[in-house]
């Protein structure tokens, strides 16, 4: 295996591993950290005049992301 | 002898099996779609239409959101732009063997039938959480 295949592979585990301890963190009572749920929903709360454009991005992203991974 | 629960909470308690049963079968199927037919594309899209469509309408309750964000908010940022960053220097490398993009690596992973299945699953119940936001 290549260094750089390994550096890939360790940075893209490390990036989960610190996003599965900051939604552990968050769920702890009295965190300041919002969950990752928490954070979406106030995304999707952001509106274009009457555009709920925050939604309709956040919708996207996670449409395109299966589609990327279980049918392209 | 007389049940005390209240309706509503029987109610609901079967509204959660019925989803979860249908968002459980639509995973077996879509695990069972093999990447890059014309049906696993079709489906994904349906789905994806569909969910869009609930949680634009308004015609599932959603949970209210918060009104502003903690300043620690921002340490999403960290890993999420790395992850990012990462794939996309992978991605202009080539997305070649030692320049692996996240989807490369996980492509052996999904090609089981039953990791594929759970995958899907797991890409489902956050979509219908993001609908009842």
């Amino acid at each position: 295996m290549s260094v750089t295949r390994l550096l890939s592979i360790s940075l893209f585990v490390l990036a989960g591993l610190v996003l599965t301890a900051l939604e552990v963190l968050a769920r702890r009572e009295g965190s300041k950290i919002p969950t990752l749920g928490a954070l979406a929903g106030f995304v999707m709360g952001y509106r274009a005049g009457r555009l709920p454009l925050g939604r309709i991005a956040v919708y996207a992203v996670w449409w395109w992301i299966g589609w990327h991974f279980f049918a392209r | 002898m007389t049940d005390d629960r209240p309706a509503g909470r029987g109610a609901g308690t079967v509204r959660s099996t019925v989803l979860v049963a249908v968002l459980v079968v639509l995973s077996l199927v879509g695990g069972a779609l093999p990447s890059f037919s014309l049906a696993a594309n079709l489906y994904v899209l349906a789905i994806g239409a569909v969910l869009c469509w609930l949680g634009l309408s308004g015609r599932v309750p959603k949970r209210r959101g918060p009104g502003r964000l903690p300043g620690l908010a921002a340490w999403w940022l960290v890993p999420v732009l790395a992850a990012a960053l990462l794939e996309l220097t992978d991605f202009l490398l080539g997305s070649t063997r030692p320049h692996p993009t996240m989807s490369g690596l996980m492509d052996p992973l999904l090609a089981g039938y039953l990791p594929r299945s759970a995958a899907y699953c797991a890409w489902l119940c956050a979509f219908w959480g993001l609908v009842r936001r």
